[in-house]
């Protein structure tokens, strides 16, 4: 077989001018993002900033004794699970509702994305007056006859959080779905409904199946997102809130400040081997459901 | 071809992508003018002396850079001087202010503290405490600036009493203009008694004198054109400027005034919000007012526009500097921050580093009067306290050739503040070892307005990051949690292994108090006990009580009486959260138990205090000593430092006392507090170094002398002496000439009422020795623990919430906090 010298070149000549263009971004994600997580890696595996000694997973099997890390992941997946399933599906009813016919639907997605535009002191001194123990909701709730409820230090601690976290991240989400929604081909639909489909049917089996591409990304932004909640929960309450508010990011944030950096980062770690893991699920599943509409 | 274009264009882009970001990185040149010095970016930035430590590197040498070296000069005189003052420097000699010795003054007093003039008393000894002291008189003098040739201006005289009448007149402050002429600021006070023994004031003279290099009077400017009818009038602060105008600002009027050398009254220049704490000389020889103004609430240097008769512009000062240095040289001004002195130019807003104190073994706590040289010599004014008396030295300052500077290894020590003794002890630690020596950071230095730890991060992230200092002054530091990442040394072996020390050597209850789970980890020269103390017929005889205890033994005094005098909830929870946390924290296991009755009760009795005490116009304030002897307050709290204070307590309480403490379920209510404390890293890689400097807080030297220490030593022996102190009789005679102890001093109780102190009995000493004995440790306090039972407590406390829902909050959240620390 004869083999084209000059073709061999300018494809590695194209190879080598490719990954010189994409060095920059490549050094910049290596110095910022993988650099850092390396550290952090190494850092897991040795027995203190002091004494750089190998100690293997020792680290990891003080972590996942430590009960109060457990306590933490299991409200960190509590609020996950109610949350982020909450904030997709509210958000898909809200932009199939904008979707439609309505009156002011300009304002009432300027409503709805305002959240966004509002600072973390505010939210936070707002939340503090509707739920305080003295707050609006329990004054309120009094009127009927029920007494107070310490959303802050009790039981009901996630409550509002999972509706501020709903009441920030909704609109974007919405606005996601809109968009999706805009670009579906609405060939496809009418043919649905002149051949007799109905509106359920039309949604789960053509709407929702072009969205699943768009609800993986909402899903994965809003498991992000969730993580993101320990800002307002630790102005809320502090570094030590009540047990059913105690977080992940509560335990690492503690964990710096004491100086343990083994348990911060082998903490660290783990949270990241189980959003990789969440995350591949959710990839897998979106290739099952979307299959049938990408390229 | 076109293709090859947009190939170069898209090339020569990327790279200028990458290199761009890079750009961003560079130092400024205002940073480093002299060899890495510390930079203020544009005026009222922090004081930031150590920054150009960098970190305290153990090779780090950059720190010679900064090295003076230092020549003392005692002044050849006969006379005996006990201070120099206000030290100028003008044709090529030294000039100021001498205090100087001219004899004796011995007082006698009486048990009353009355003076006694009487010979004839004094001669038969009839007196209780005699006072001896220097007398002195300030004179004008010059030298040369290795201090030889000192001498008073032959020709300057003292503005005289005028005649019939007596008084005295000073020299207060002095300083030169352009041309070298002396100038001095003298109040005169004259004053006489008639036949009938009635006082006269003859009036007072306020002077500033312009004086040639002899002391000569040329011109004499009388200032009362200035103070007119002010009843009170002083000069604050006085100086001249380039063209020979005197600018001087004092008596009730808040401004500057400005006079030529006529003493014509040019202009006054109003000051309308702040205080004018300093005139100062810029490089320029204008002159410029450091005042705080209230409007920026901070301290603003302006230049006085004589033109326009008010303040020019605020020039850039860096922050908590509070006292300038004339300029010259190349610098506008100079200033001290204590650790380096430094010379700053307005123009580029930046402030370099010209000496480093504590690394040219200097200390800057004795040094004043500091005048930088325009050949780049630093003179000053040496004053320390050396067997028993004032020593003072012209101390002339010169660059060291950093080749010239011995290799020594370097210990770091990192403090949040460096006070005057352990300073002291550093300086004399680099003097005298050949082999090492100890650079200072402290990291106070980093604090900011917006947030007062930055320090301590700093700190913290250094150690994280593997840079741990070699000694830690343990003031204002987490200890607790370093000693639970085991980042410090245990000192205990040193501490046996120490030929002069010893376990023995300590007094056993505050070694106990100091350790931290069997190990010690500071080093510690002196502690108090804060404690609480109530009769013995009210409270018994033993130490230690419960809250069950305190209301049974309230039930025994007058209705209406308080357990505490002036107590509010705060005190009172922080004091017995202090003694109780172990009792209801266990680290061992990370359990909590706030759930239980003992501390609901506990929050019930706090509950019973007020929030605060209002202090308004209605406020009678009473003593407590008043309030407990009319049984309006059955306790005090008290920190026991010494034999005396204790006693006092027994003539108030009318009676024996007990150490009760705070209530407690555990231990004895007392807890023993350390007042410095030094410790030595873990990584530390010349511990035995380490040690030879830090021992120095055990040592029962250190701990007699005269370092103002005002609380019971560490050192056995040291404890021992002040033991035999507070047991020594003080004799005198009686009227009959019998010898009888006399008291060595009385303590004030109320009006009309003062305990005389006499010596300790072995009885008093054998209680306060069991009080510190029983003491418990600052360690078992953990900071966090106690702040969310106070932010749960005050839901208790304001009536939301019931003690029981608080508990289970508190026992939810501290279980939390403490399974974390596991």
């Amino acid at each position: 077989m004869k083999i084209n010298h000059a073709k061999l070149r300018r494809k590695m000549r194209g190879r080598l001018s490719g990954a010189a263009f994409l060095a920059p971004s490549f050094l910049g994600a290596a110095i910022f993002y993988i650099l850092p997580f390396g550290v952090v890696v190494y850092y897991s595996l040795i027995k203190s900033p002091l004494v750089r000694e190998f100690v293997g997973f020792e680290n990891f099997v003080n972590v996942l004794n430590n009960s109060s890390f457990r306590m933490a992941a299991a409200n960190t997946l509590k609020f996950s699970a109610v949350a982020v399933p909450l904030a997709v599906i509210l958000a898909i009813l809200l932009a199939l509702m904008l979707e439609c016919k309505i009156p002011a639907k300009s304002q009432l997605r300027t409503f709805f994305l305002s959240p966004m535009m509002v600072p973390v002191a505010s939210i936070v001194l707002i939340w503090q007056v509707i739920f305080h123990y003295n707050g609006v909701l329990n004054n309120f709730l009094s009127i009927f006859g029920y007494d107070k409820i310490d959303w802050f230090k009790s039981d009901y601690g996630q409550i509002p959080i999972i509706v501020l976290f709903l009441w920030k991240n909704l609109g974007y989400n919405m606005i996601l779905f809109m968009a999706a929604l805009n670009n579906m081909p609405k060939g496809l639909l009418e043919v649905a409904r002149v051949e007799g489909a109905g509106p359920v049917y039309c949604f789960f089996n053509i709407k929702l199946r072009y969205l699943s591409p768009t609800v993986l990304f909402v899903t994965i932004l809003s498991l992000i997102n969730s993580f993101k909640v320990f800002r307002e929960v630790y102005l809320l309450t502090g570094a030590y809130p009540y047990e059913s508010l105690y977080m992940l990011q509560h335990f690492m944030n503690n964990a710096f400040v004491n100086i343990d950096y083994q348990k911060l980062s082998a903490a660290a770690v783990l949270m990241a081997a189980v959003m990789v893991v969440l995350i591949a699920i959710l990839f897998v599943a979106e290739n099952f459901f979307g299959k049938d509409v990408e390229g | 071809m076109k293709r090859k274009l947009l190939r170069m264009t898209a090339l020569l882009l990327a790279v200028l992508l990458l290199v761009l970001p890079l750009a961003a990185c560079s130092k400024t040149e205002n940073n480093s003018a002299e060899n890495g010095t510390n930079a203020s970016e544009s005026g009222n930035k922090d004081n930031s002396g150590n920054k150009d430590n960098k970190g305290n590197a153990a090779s780090d040498d950059s720190y010679k850079d900064f090295v003076y070296t230092a020549a003392y000069q005692k002044l050849t005189t006969d006379e005996e001087i006990q201070n120099l003052d206000q030290l100028t420097y003008a044709n090529g000699r030294l000039y100021m202010i001498a205090w100087m010795v001219t004899g004796k003054v011995t007082e006698y007093y009486d048990e009353d503290w009355n003076l006694i003039t009487d010979e004839e008393k004094i001669a038969n000894g009839e007196y209780v405490e005699k006072y001896e002291y220097d007398q002195t008189e300030p004179a004008l003098c010059s030298a040369n600036p290795d201090g030889s040739d000192f001498k008073r201006l032959e020709n300057f005289e003292q503005t005289s009493i005028p005649e019939g009448s007596q008084g005295s007149s000073y020299i207060n402050s002095l300083c030169v203009d352009g041309s070298g002429n002396i100038w001095v600021y003298e109040e005169m006070y004259a004053w006489h008694y008639d036949e009938n023994g009635t006082y006269f004031d003859d009036g007072n003279q306020y002077l500033i004198r312009k004086l040639d290099e002899t002391g000569a009077t040329l011109v004499t400017v009388d200032l009362s054109q200035i103070y007119g009818e002010q009843q009170y009038f002083y000069v604050n602060n006085f100086l001249v400027d380039a063209s020979g105008m005197l600018y001087i600002t004092g008596g009730e009027e808040n401004g500057v005034y400005v006079v030529d050398e006529t003493g014509a009254m040019l202009c006054t220049v109003p000051l309308e919000n702040g205080s004018i704490n300093q005139l100062v000389r810029l490089k320029d020889g204008t002159v410029a007012a450091m005042y705080y103004s209230e409007g920026a609430g901070s301290y603003v240097l302006s230049r006085i526009d004589t033109a326009a008769k008010a303040f020019g512009d605020d020039l850039p000062v860096p922050g908590n500097i509070y006292y300038l240095i004339n300029g010259g040289g190349d610098y506008d001004y100079y200033y001290n921050d204590g650790y380096s002195l430094y010379g700053y130019q307005i123009e580029t807003e930046t402030a370099t580093q010209l000496v480093n104190w504590i690394n040219s073994d200097i200390n800057s706590d004795e040094l004043q009067s500091i005048i930088p040289l325009d050949d780049g010599r630093i003179i000053g004014i040496s004053t320390s306290w050396k067997n028993d008396r004032t020593n003072v030295e012209v101390v002339t300052l010169t660059k060291a050739d950093p080749s010239t500077i011995p290799e020594k290894e370097i210990l770091t020590f990192a403090c949040m503040w460096l006070n005057y003794d352990v300073r002291a002890k550093i300086i004399e630690f680099n003097k005298a070892s050949d082999r090492y020596r100890i650079n200072v950071v402290d990291y106070s230095t980093f604090n900011t307005e917006d947030d007062y730890t930055a320090g301590q991060t700093k700190l913290t992230t250094e150690i994280i990051s593997g840079k741990v200092p070699d000694i830690l002054a343990t003031s204002g530091l987490p200890i607790n949690r370093y000693i639970a990442r085991g980042l410090l040394e245990d000192l205990k072996p040193y501490i046996e292994s120490d030929p002069e020390l010893g376990t023995d050597a300590i007094v056993p209850g505050a070694l106990r108090a100091l350790e931290v789970n069997g190990g010690i980890y500071q080093a510690a020269s002196s502690f108090y006990i804060e404690t609480v103390i109530g009769a013995e017929k009210i409270v018994g005889d033993k130490m230690g009580w419960t809250v069950s205890d305190l209301k049974a033994a309230l039930a025994k005094m007058p209705e209406g009486a308080m357990a505490f005098c002036d107590t509010t909830r705060d005190n009172l929870l922080f004091y017995i959260c202090s003694m109780n946390q172990s009792n209801y924290v266990d680290w061992e296991t990370g359990k909590c138990d706030f759930n239980n009755e003992e501390f609901i009760q506990l929050l019930e009795f706090v509950k019973t205090f007020p929030a605060e005490i209002n202090y308004d116009d209605n406020y009678e304030y009473v003593s407590l000593y008043k309030q407990i002897m009319e049984g309006k307050v059955m306790l005090a709290n008290t920190t026991v430092a010494d034999f005396d204070e204790f006693r006092v307590y027994k003539q108030v309480f009318g009676g024996d006392i007990t150490f009760v403490g705070f209530p407690t379920s555990s231990g004895s209510g007392s807890i023993a507090q350390f007042s410095d404390g030094l410790a030595i890293s873990s990584t530390c890689a010349n511990k035995d170094a380490a040690w030879s400097f830090v021992r120095y807080l055990f040592t029962e030297e250190y701990q007699t002398e005269d370092h103002y220490g005002w609380r019971f030593p560490t050192n056995q022996k040291a404890f021992d002496q002040m033991v035999a102190q507070a047991m020594e009789k003080q004799m005198g005679t009686d009227e009959n000439g019998n010898e009888v102890e006399v008291s060595h001093g009385s303590w004030w109780i109320d009006d009309g009422i003062e305990v005389e102190m006499y010596a300790a009995t072995q009885e008093d000493v054998d209680q306060i020795v069991e009080l510190i004995n029983n003491a418990s440790g600052a360690s078992a306090f953990d900071q966090d623990i106690y702040d969310i039972i106070a932010e749960e407590a005050q839901a208790f406390f304001e009536g939301q919430k019931t003690a029981q829902d608080v508990a289970a909050i508190i026992q939810s959240r501290a279980s939390i906090y403490v399974n974390e620390q596991r």
